[in-house]
């Protein structure tokens, strides 16, 4: 029996340009969008089989395009499930047949790490109930958090480019970095005046973010600029935009409107006053109304900006009209090929003129209006002093920080994604090492499970008791779960001083994570040292990209791949992968995300020189780690509350 | 407001407060400026505040005591006001202190009678207005067949007063206010000093 499904959610994201980058990256583009194309693949459970998969065919309807599926469905007991399961692209697949019926256990190819994960099954009827928080998502202005809920695509894609886009305003902006600036501030010096001062600058551009975001994500997830059914409170917003950009605009200029008035309203010239005065002298209530980015907006509406799209809608029905492009097809309102080649240049010039007559707008009514590129010597001026306020070191702002060059890196969601995980207990016991057996998993798959982090991780993700946790920068323990019965009841967290310490006879595996690496190099170094080099892996939950950058700067590969696993009401993907140097060779690389994260990797190896350059895709490396993969993940996805490359602040 | 779930605590919710601000703000486009003044403040006084920017559904409910709710709803208007007044930077602590005072007062609206509304006529028309005068002069400014006594008229001008069409003085002093240039609220606090 063939499955074929055509998923109406898999429509491609429209991937829309900030307008600045460089021109490498603009013809790349196409391999970007292409891969966003993808089959899906649907996974459902079946009450009378421990396997079943329903395989989609891609949306352009080739029939040869099949994807490769490896998926094991483990049912155990009454309800009981757990699905992991691996898939990739794959529009030629020799190793596997061209037809095939279905899948069962002899046409399975590979093996999926889902070995260690039954003997942590959970307890629910549903592997697909939802929760009531699944489709929310939370910005900070260091990245964002989300639940890695198993959620219908749509709605995951909309509440995270929702979160994105808030991403993207603060990043490319003048009001955006002095923002990002003092959040830093903030987060550093909690006890000070920059949270009340980041809620102030907050509350002067927050109709600005929203509107943005509202409507960027709607139009790039190829939905219409009108009310989000069940998202009530962003109404006001949706209507906003669409006093903004009119309401009968085609969304190719939809989209540029609503960039260059965002953009128009954040490029005041409140970061140059602030770099002028100085921070600690900075009062924003002396910011001229017309310096703040809602204010700013307000006046654009004011101002007819919208009669100015549509007279560019208008000269741009009638120049391409009649190109492919233009016309919706289906439910997907807007072709990707908008963006590429002549259109996508013609989309940039389009923003810059809308640009330049929202800043006629703005400065006719008295505002400052700072070019698009103009604000990035201040903010680093404004970060150099930002850094002398705050000795203790400050948080990821943009990607200034974590770029050593000081360049203007864009982030995404490599760069500071929080994803909240429901599996693990809320309790945690600490007790020294010896005090109870460290071992977890049954006969051959008895196993010892070390991980090295930090005190902070551990506090964030549980409740903890027993034995006060070290006063250091990171700690190592031994953890496993323990059982009430089928209850997960708690995590059993033992505390080892150092590798001398340890005795145990059977393989140990170790997990160390980056912010304990940043923390404290010279004890993870000889943690990771001292263990069997095929069974330790870096965790990531520290900006990824700058990093990745960093590691191969030098001719070195990241060799990885990249996986889907579901569990219980979680859904993530893992991008996992190693640094080859010749003669040299990395821990295994583990770098949890989402569906979004794992397509936003896609288009970064794909525009970034540098790692187009140097990743490489390896499409069995899961199958050749999966000695350390099914431990380290199991521990990892059924142990831990936040991963995520921005975890390390939780 | 809706379903009271004791008699001390309501139940507010987004749609009320979408209803709150559709009574209360003018017709036509809508005041982004303000109305955000307004959500910000309703929701820092309700307790529901986020920090960040969240994006999530379902919008929000909340149980509150009567006195709260009130002053969250006096306060997001109070915001709001102060925005289109050009206000942007009134400490939002200040607002709603402002505002729970309001809210924990009992606010009547001052009604008019006929006698009063014929004496700010009058006044009015005799160009009366803006220059200070005694009951006395009022009752003189009266047609004859209608001039009652000096305490009377004192009366009908404190009511002027209490419903912002004009303003006290001195001891036997009122200021009547031009056509157009009322007081658009006035609070009177009463009470036993002892």
């Amino acid at each position: 029996m063939r499955h074929r499904v055509d998923n109406p959610h898999l429509k491609p994201y429209v991937a829309v340009p900030t307008g600045f980058e460089r021109d490498t990256f603009r013809e790349l583009r196409k391999n970007r969008l292409r891969s966003l194309h993808r089959p899906c693949v649907r996974l459902a459970a079946a009450s009378d089989s421990a396997i079943c998969a329903v395989l989609c065919s891609p949306p352009d309807g080739n029939s040869d395009s099949w994807a490769r599926v490896t998926a094991c469905f483990c049912e155990v007991g009454n309800g009981r499930l757990l699905v992991a399961v691996s898939f990739r692209c794959a529009h030629t697949a020799p190793s596997m047949p061209r037809d095939f019926d279905g899948l069962n256990s002899e046409n399975l190819g590979g093996r999926v790490a889902t070995t260690g994960l039954v003997h942590y099954l959970s307890m629910a009827d549903s592997a697909m109930a939802e929760s009531p928080d699944a489709h929310s998502a939370l910005y900070d202005h260091f990245g964002w958090q989300l639940r890695a809920a198993q959620v219908e695509v749509g709605h995951g894609r909309l509440a995270e480019t929702h979160e994105y886009f808030h991403r993207q305003l603060d990043d490319t902006t003048a009001f955006g970095g002095l923002l990002g600036t003092v959040a830093a501030l903030a987060d550093a010096l909690p006890d000070s005046r920059w949270a009340q001062m980041r809620r102030q600058l907050q509350d002067m551009s927050d109709l600005v973010h929203e509107t943005f975001a509202v409507g960027m994500s709607l139009l790039t997830t190829q939905r219409r600029l009108e009310p989000i059914e069940n998202y009530p409170t962003y109404d006001r917003h949706v209507r906003t935009a669409r006093r903004l950009v009119g309401t009968d605009v085609h969304p190719w200029v939809a989209l540029a409107a609503l960039r260059s008035a965002a953009v128009s309203s954040m490029q005041s010239a409140a970061l140059r006053l602030t770099r002028i005065s100085g921070l600690t002298v900075f009062t924003p209530s002396r910011l001229s109304p017309m310096e703040r980015p809602n204010h700013r907006l307000a006046t654009l509406l004011k101002g007819s900006f919208s009669d100015l799209v549509l007279g560019e809608q208008a000269q741009a029905k009638q120049t391409y009209g009649s190109e492919p492009w233009w016309q919706p097809v289906g439910e997907m309102l807007l072709s990707p090929d908008s963006m590429d080649g002549a259109a996508a240049a013609a989309f940039s010039l389009l923003m810059r003129r809308l640009i330049d007559q929202a800043d006629d707008i703005i400065r006719s009514s008295g505002g400052t209006a700072v070019a698009w590129d103009a604000h990035h010597d201040d903010l680093r001026a404004l970060l150099v002093e930002a850094r002398q306020l705050a000795p203790g070191g400050l948080a990821r702002i943009g990607a200034l920080v974590e770029s050593p060059g000081g360049e203007l890196l864009h982030g995404g969601p490599l760069d500071g994604q929080i994803l909240e995980l429901t599996a693990t207990p809320a309790r945690a016991v600490v007790l020294p090492y010896g005090t109870a057996s460290a071992t977890s998993g049954e006969g051959e798959r008895k196993h010892a499970f070390l991980v090295v982090t930090t005190p902070r991780r551990l506090r964030s993700g549980h409740e903890v008791d027993g034995v006060a946790l070290p006063e250091t920068e990171v700690v190592a323990c031994m953890r496993s779960t323990v059982f009430d019965g089928d209850k997960r009841d708690s995590l059993l967290l033992l505390i080892v001083e150092g590798p001398k310490e340890i005795q145990e006879s059977v393989p140990i595996h170790l997990s160390v994570f980056s912010s304990a690496a940043a923390a404290d190099p010279t004890s993870t170094t000889a943690w990771m040292r001292w263990a069997n080099v095929e069974r330790v892996s870096l965790v990531m939950d520290t900006p990824v990209t700058a990093a990745l950058r960093r590691w191969c700067a030098e001719g070195a590969r990241f060799v990885c791949a990249t996986r889907q696993i579901q569990l219980d009401q979680d859904d993530v993907r893992i991008i996992v992968g190693r640094i080859e140097q010749p003669g040299r060779r990395s821990p295994l690389v583990i770098i949890p995300t989402t569906e979004f994260g794992a397509r936003w990797f896609e288009s970064a190896c794909a525009e970034d020189p540098v790692l187009n350059s140097t990743v490489v895709e390896s499409p069995d490396l899961f199958e050749r780690e999966s000695e350390h993969l099914d431990v380290a993940l199991t521990h990892l996805l059924l142990e831990e509350r936040f991963l995520g490359t921005g975890s390390w602040r939780r | 407001m809706t379903d009271p779930v004791n008699s001390e605590t309501v139940t507010l919710d987004n749609y009320d407060a979408e209803a709150l601000w559709e009574a209360w703000t003018t017709p036509g486009e809508e005041d982004i400026l303000s109305r955000a003044a307004f959500e910000r403040t309703l929701r820092a006084v309700a307790g529901i505040e986020d920090e960040g920017l969240y994006f999530k559904p379902g919008g929000w409910t909340v149980d509150l005591p009567a006195t709260v709710a009130r002053a969250a709803c006096a306060a997001a208007i109070l915001a709001a006001l102060f925005e289109m007044a050009g206000l942007h930077d009134v400490e939002r602590e200040i607002v709603i202190s402002t505002a729970g005072l309001l809210a924990s007062m009992d606010v009547r609206p001052v009604r008019l009678g006929r006698q009063e509304r014929r004496l700010a006529d009058r006044l009015r028309q005799e160009d009366l207005t803006g220059v200070p005068i005694s009951a006395e002069q009022a009752r003189r400014a009266l047609p004859k067949n209608r001039r009652h006594s000096a305490d009377t008229v004192a009366d009908s001008l404190e009511r002027l007063v209490a419903a912002g069409l004009a303003d006290r003085e001195g001891d036997n002093e009122w200021i009547v206010r031009a056509k157009g240039s009322e007081a658009w609220i006035r609070f009177r606090l009463e009470g036993h000093f002892d």
